[in-house]
């Protein structure tokens, strides 16, 4: 599975509401995530890729690609797995 | 300049007030928690206040509160472990353990407090908490405070919370928080699940029986006699100011905790002691709801199914909830503020909850009637529901 489509389907098993989630989803606006979803998607993804993300990354995110993109440029590392 | 910067800090956005033309918070109440309740001279309908049993403005209740302060006067002006600590203070917290099978309690000001008080006394960095994605803003804050590794689970999502629970290890202590009956939409936790898991796991659970303790379970006793909980072993706390009618909060559980949090709880240690009134109160309130409960809780949950099954049937827009809690789903702050605002114009408060306490656009009208309403008054709110759902905007804003 290519690395968006593992990301998305985190994202999709870390949110309370089930929809269909797209690199363009909005966070808030489309999947009502909050803060604590935020977190819980965090988690997920330093399991998955055995990485240890820093949470000021993640401050500025609005959009699932923003957090496709987030993953590529800062943790190369979960690229190989 | 700097003075300046500071006060742009402080600058509130009031947008939603100025668009709504309503602000549902700090309204100046003239009355006791009577029916009707008292606002701006006029007479309203309370589906506002948690004060389920309705013994907030009992006599019984008001009586035990003035002997108090005859007795022990309006304050020992000095913190527990100092000089405000009165036999009374004993007496209460021993009830309040018995009532609810707990080996011992102690009682501070609000179970904010209470929930803020305890992470930072019991857990540390090398710890973890994982904790409801719902949780209260007391919890949050709490554990937040301790500085320590947090993973939140989906909402009463035992698979989430199995998963988390099997992929975390190398942690001192991993403590599982939850609330009892979450009181923003009345869910209510499969707790006994949450303690078989910690069992397993070797976790240690931590419930807020806020809106639990004094509704649910067949005496009132809250969350563990609600799902059958046999000798807990976790950490326990609730707020004395719901269905208590009074104020305060507890943390109960082992003696050996309650011991160690009587020395190490910042917030009970440094605040001046909960006053005689408050624990003549609480004396007297235990004992009706140990005499009462099922006649006032008859009354609660037949208005709740009432408020209810009229609301669904009108197409309002409702939360599932198991407990005495109906809300209606509002959408985003606007709608939200918009809808409180008719129930406000028709005399009938109800609590509206947005972000931070909701997640966005998941907004809600909290709908609570307490066993002191009278039967025509919960009628005259069903007529309201039904004039203001005839109105296309309002019909709108509750299909969500």
């Amino acid at each position: 599975m290519s690395l968006d489509k593992k990301i998305i389907k985190i994202i999709e098993e870390n949110i309370e509401n089930y929809v269909d989630v797209s690199p363009d989803s909005d966070l808030v606006e489309d999947l009502g995530a909050d803060s604590f979803s935020i977190l819980m998607i965090i988690n997920a993804l330093e399991e998955e890729f055995n990485i240890l993300i820093n949470e000021d990354d993640f401050k500025d995110i609005k959009t699932v690609l923003n957090i496709i993109e987030k993953i590529q440029v800062n943790y190369p590392q979960a690229l190989g797995v | 300049m700097v003075y300046n910067k500071f006060n742009n800090k402080l600058l509130l956005d009031r947008s939603i007030v100025k668009n709504t033309g309503f602000n549902p918070y700090y309204c100046r109440i003239q009355s006791a928690l009577d029916d009707p309740l008292m606002i701006e001279d006029k007479e309203f309908i309370n589906l506002a206040a948690n004060n389920y049993l309705g013994i907030a403005n009992d006599k019984r209740v008001k009586k035990a509160m003035r002997d108090a302060v005859d007795k022990y006067g309006a304050s020992l002006c000095g913190t527990p472990i100092a000089t405000g600590y009165i036999d009374l203070y004993e007496k209460v917290e021993r009830k309040i353990s018995g009532f609810l099978g707990l080996e011992a309690s102690i009682i501070l000001p609000s179970c904010y407090q209470a929930n803020n008080g305890l992470f930072s006394s019991i857990a540390d960095k090398d710890d973890l908490i994982i904790i409801d994605h719902f949780a209260h803003s007391s919890l949050i804050q709490g554990i937040k405070n301790v500085g320590c590794k947090i993973k939140p689970f989906l909402h009463n999502n035992m698979d989430s919370l199995n998963k988390i629970l099997k992929n975390s290890v190398g942690y001192n202590n991993i403590f599982v928080v939850t609330e009892s009956v979450f009181s923003t939409e009345g869910s209510i936790a499969p707790f006994k699940e949450i303690v078989d898991l910690c069992d397993m796991y070797g976790a240690l659970p931590v419930i807020d029986d806020s809106h639990g303790i004094g509704v649910i379970g067949g005496s009132g006793k809250g969350i563990l006699e609600y799902q059958g909980i046999k000798n807990y072993q976790g950490i326990y706390t609730a707020s004395l100011g719901k269905a208590f009618g009074v104020a305060g909060g507890i943390i109960s559980g082992k003696v050996n905790l309650i011991e160690y949090l009587k020395y190490y709880c910042a917030h009970l240690v440094y605040s001046t002691a909960v006053v005689p009134a408050i624990l003549g109160g609480l004396d007297r309130g235990i004992e009706i709801i140990q005499e009462e409960f099922h006649s006032l809780s008859k009354i609660m949950w037949e208005y709740k199914f009432k408020i209810a099954g009229h609301l669904q049937y009108l197409g309002y827009n409702i939360c599932n909830s198991e407990a005495p809690i109906t809300s209606i789903k509002s959408g985003n702050s606007e709608n939200t503020f918009i809808l409180a605002k008719k129930f406000y114009d028709n005399n009938i408060l109800a609590t509206p909850f947005i972000e931070p306490s909701v997640p966005p656009n998941n907004c809600r009208i909290r709908l609570i009637a307490g066993a002191n309403l009278k039967e025509e008054s919960i009628d005259k709110a069903l007529g309201v529901f039904s004039k203001i759902i005839k109105n296309n905007d309002t019909k709108r804003m509750v299909k969500f």
